[in-house]
């Protein structure tokens, strides 16, 4: 796999606050990589900083093989060297200028020849759906159009790859849904490197090969989609990745290799897996995906008495809130209930390996 | 208010707006096609005639006249564009040391009025005298510069009003969403292709806009080349206007028909400036506050500063040094640098003369007594437009705004013309009275006034007022407890500027003064055409001082108001 680009150590401050911490990232050529955090953990400052917008004060930046900055050995390749297309929030369309001069213009900067350039705008437009529109004043574009317009502009020049800072977010549910499914096919065919910074998970693990999530300024934990779902290293990455059941939990003894005992301070007790080691008597986290947990009219092993208090049908599934001893808990249930009802007793059956320690960070 | 009260309130405020502003502009384009000075609103339409125009358009010198004041003012506002411009473009978009003070620097010719920098710049480059030439002189340096040319004026021109531009392309900079130029800059586009394909034609209509507004100030402005066009010939419109009435035989008429031709003239630029302010479209404000990275000078970093640095010399440090030294010299006899800086020559005597000359105390007494009362009616005027204007959907209320933005395009020198028309010989008694000049420049003002409270009201939000309406409380006790509080800052601040605009005002009352209620600057003016040099010096620092002090209180105290506010 070819390297794209490679981060080390990028440290930003504003004044005295560290926005950005000590990140490290990797992109592989075609790979897409999505940066996820919450709103104010230094996402955009990063994705600057990969573009030349703005300047580190620690690390190292390469792309393609080409350092491009570096503070230690006051190295800093201004961004219009970097070869690197990008995608707006606010998509940045010139309004003195059409469609067609807007996505042009990587071009004319690069002095492609008239027939060249034209052959390609037309074609890029044509794969981003605006072939029609081309001579249409820029100003007079609906939103999702204009993110469109932008696309096709840090598509046009062959970028060694294209940055994105939330191009979705300034659109309403429906378009958003729709550019999102054509970003990713479009990306798939073109086998475009991208970094994509958003703070909506739906979105980042709909379009991410790999998620690399942020919070105050560091990376806390980098991995697949699927690997962050499955395999939370924190609290943190367990909420913000998903909708999960998290209980607080002491441990309570082992159950095998692979497995604990756990308690909750109310009194709920089960068996969870952990994948880093853990002690008797050490507090944890436990984390149950609602979609991994059964609802039974029957007794069975690693079941549990609960009472059904809330139902609520979302189409193909069934969304059910339940108390289990203190505590209420989210359970999704797809195809066929048994006959429950609210207020009716049921058994919850969760089975241990759907059950998984995190531990607490040492203090 | 209920409908037939907030009628009445239009009506009695429309009434204002049109005795103030355009009943005396009627008379003055009445007067322009009679043959006699009108009596008492009496006119002698018998006299009506076309022959006033005749006359102007006739004289031989019509094509230079209107030649020359069309060339000072281009030459001024393209001075004045490639300054303000430049600066705006340092002060916010690059890394140029010491950018907070460029900023400071640029806006403060505004506040030295335009008379105290024509003044200092006669001291300084008058050919034969000026402190310049004497320095070039002793230097050896074959060269000397002349203010009194037409380049010289367009030069005085350019620095005074470049500030203009400098606020409106600032603002246009900061607005733009600077993703605009980043997006650039990915693309592969260099910093100065940037500025090029991209910068310059967003902020075009900001700085067109800015240009024809200064255009306008110029073909109307009086003091500079009152002061600095005459001795060497440089003859503009607003001075022959004044030069018509003020030299015997007075020729009032033909005074107002010039009048009328200067006021078609400012009337559509003006109307061209608001197509072009109506289409300011492409300044786009960013969805986020986030700043993009200055624009990096390199070696040119110092280079540029010092530029800067020059244009405080040429506007503030010069200026005001100059003003200084005549008012601290005993004699103004000197042609040599020796003589001109021996020490012995100095005294601050002149100070004490200023003081205690009873026409520079009555003068000042006026002025402050003009200033305070176009302060205080003004801003009740002004308020209630505004407020009717934006807070409310009476009937008219788009009539009184746009009489009130109306005199932005007439020259304070008509205004002022069209009140000794209206108020000369009627029986009122107005004429002669401190009054007439306070009303001419609650007229002249409006534009200034009505925007400026109109700024800070529609920053309230209408919720708030409604609210208290819906507690219970009436339009006044509303007025009284929630919008005037809450528009308190901003209120303060539009009294401060009009403050200040009516304590250096000058053409307007050039015509409706009397020797008992001659204001400051047309003492200072009037002084100056008598030669005496040294105590004009010392009241223009004078006023210039107030004018800080006026200033510097109003910041305080809107500061102070604003860490009061939550
Ligand atoms: N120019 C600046 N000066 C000072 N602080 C800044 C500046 N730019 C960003 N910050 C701060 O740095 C932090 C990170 O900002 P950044 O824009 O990178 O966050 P983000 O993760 O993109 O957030 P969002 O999801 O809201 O876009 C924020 O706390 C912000 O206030
Ligand atoms: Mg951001």
């Amino acid at each position: 796999m070819v390297e794209k680009c490679r981060v080390r150590g990028l440290t930003k401050r504003f004044g005295t606050t560290t926005v950005v911490d000590d990140v490290a990232l990797d992109v592989s050529e075609g790979e897409f990589v999505v940066i996820l955090g919450p709103s104010g953990c230094g996402k955009t400052t990063t994705l600057r900083m990969i573009a030349g917008l703005a300047e580190p004060d620690a690390g190292s930046i390469d792309i393609d093989g080409r350092r491009v900055c570096a503070p230690a050995e006051r190295l800093f390749v201004p961004p219009e060297q970097r070869n690197i297309g990008m995608v707006f929030q606010s998509y940045a369309i010139w309004p003195h200028m059409t469609v067609f001069e807007n996505v042009a213009y990587p071009l004319r900067v690069r002095r492609v020849g008239g027939g060249e350039r034209k052959r390609r705008v037309a074609d890029v437009l044509e794969r981003v759906g605006l072939g029609q529109e081309s001579d249409r004043p820029a100003t007079a574009l609906s939103g999702g159009q204009m993110q469109r317009v932008a696309l096709a502009r840090a598509l046009v020049f062959n970028p060694a790859m294209v940055l994105f800072d939330e191009p979705l977010s300034n659109l309403d549910l429906k378009l958003r849904e729709r550019l999102r499914v054509e970003l990713k096919s479009l990306q798939r065919e073109t086998g475009l490197t991208s970094i994509y910074v958003t703070h909506d998970q739906t979105e980042a693990v709909e379009l991410a090969d790999r998620i690399i999530v942020m919070k105050a300024g560091r990376v806390v934990q980098t991995g697949t989609p699927r690997e962050l779902y499955r395999t939370p290293t924190s609290r943190f990455v367990a909420e913000f990745i998903s909708t999960a059941n998290i209980f607080d939990a002491v441990v309570e003894g082992f159950a095998g290799p692979g497995f604990v005992r756990v308690r909750c301070d109310d009194g709920r007790a089960l068996i969870a897996a952990h994948t880093v080691p853990v002690r008797p008597g050490e507090r944890v986290d436990v984390v149950v995906h609602p979609e991994d947990c059964r609802i039974e009219a029957t007794q069975g092993e690693h079941a549990h008495q609960v009472r059904i208090t809330g139902l609520r049908y979302q189409g193909t599934s069934t969304r059910i809130t339940l108390r289990w001893m203190g505590t209420e808990i989210d359970v999704v249930s797809l195809g066929t209930l048994p006959a429950i009802e609210e207020g009716s007793e049921a058994w919850l059956h969760i089975r241990p390996e759907h059950a998984r320690v995190i531990p607490r960070p040492v203090p | 208010m209920n409908r037939i009260g907030g009628r009445i309130a239009v009506a009695v405020l429309a009434a204002v707006l049109l005795v103030l502003i355009v009943l005396p502009v009627g008379v003055l384009i009445i007067g322009s096609l009679l043959s006699d000075p009108p009596r008492a609103l009496q006119f002698n339409w018998s006299g009506l005639t076309f022959s006033n125009y005749a006359a102007v358009l006739s004289g031989q010198d019509f094509a230079a006249l209107l030649g020359t004041t069309v060339a000072a003012a281009l030459i001024g506002t393209a001075g004045a564009l490639v300054i303000g411009a430049a600066l705006a473009w340092l002060a916010v978009r690059t890394d140029v040391p010491a950018r907070r003070l460029l900023e400071a620097v640029a806006i403060m010719p505004m506040f030295v009025p335009p008379l105290v920098g024509a003044f200092a710049w006669d001291v300084l480059a008058s050919p034969r005298s000026g402190i310049i030439n004497i320095v070039l002189r002793a230097v050896g340096v074959g060269v000397s510069v002349n203010i009194y040319s037409l380049g010289g004026i367009g030069f005085v021109f350019a620095i005074y009003y470049c500030p203009y531009v400098f606020l409106f392309m600032a603002a246009a900079l900061r607005n733009m969403d600077a993703a605009l130029e980043e997006a650039a800059a990915m693309c592969g586009a260099g910093p100065l292709r940037v500025l090029a394909n991209i910068t310059a034609p967003l902020v075009a209509p900001a700085l067109l806009s800015s240009g024809l507004l200064v255009f306008v100030l110029l073909m109307e402005i009086f003091a500079i080349p009152a002061v600095l066009g005459e001795p060497g010939g440089v003859h503009v419109m607003s001075v022959r206007i004044w030069e018509l009435i003020g030299f015997a035989p007075p020729k009032v008429n033909e005074a107002s028909a010039l009048g009328v031709l200067l006021l078609l003239l400012t009337v559509t630029l003006v109307i061209l400036q608001h197509r072009f302010l109506g289409r300011r479209s492409f300044v786009t404000v960013a969805g986020k506050g986030l700043r993009s990275q200055p624009v990096r000078l390199g070696v040119m970093r110092w280079p540029l500063a010092t530029l800067g640095m020059l244009y405080l010399a040429c506007v503030v440090v010069l200026p005001f040094s100059a003003l200084l030294f005549i008012a601290l010299r005993k004699n103004l006899f000197f042609s040599s640098l020796a003589a001109m800086v021996r020490t012995s020559q100095f005294s601050t005597r002149q100070f004490t003369v200023a003081m205690n000359d009873p026409v520079v105390r009555d003068a000042l007494s006026n002025s402050l007594l003009v200033s305070l009362a176009t302060v205080g009616l003004g801003s009740i005027l002004y308020f209630a437009v505004a407020y009717i204007v934006h807070r409310t959907r009476l009937p008219g209320r788009r009539l009184l705004n746009m009489i009130a933005i109306l005199p932005v395009a007439i020259p304070g020198l008509i205004i002022g013309l069209g009140y000794l028309w209206s108020w000369i010989s009627l029986p009122v008694g107005l004429y002669g009275t401190v009054w007439i000049i306070v009303f001419a420049y609650i007229s002249q003002f409006a534009p200034q006034g009505v925007s400026a409270i109109s700024a800070t009201l529609v920053q309230i939000h209408p919720e708030l007022e409604e609210s208290s309406r819906l507690s219970g409380a009436g339009l006044f006790t509303t007025l009284r407890r929630i919008v005037i509080p809450l528009a308190w800052p901003g209120i303060l601040a539009s009294m401060i500027l009009l403050l200040v605009l009516s304590f250096r005002e000058f053409a307007t009352a050039l015509f409706l003064y009397t020797s008992s209620t001659q204001v400051f600057s047309l003492a200072m003016f009037d002084f100056w055409e008598r030669g005496s040099t040294s105590l004009v010096a010392v009241m223009a620092l004078a006023q210039s001082a107030l004018l800080l002090l006026f200033i510097t209180i109003g910041r305080m105290l809107t500061r102070r108001l604003a860490a009061d506010q939550p």
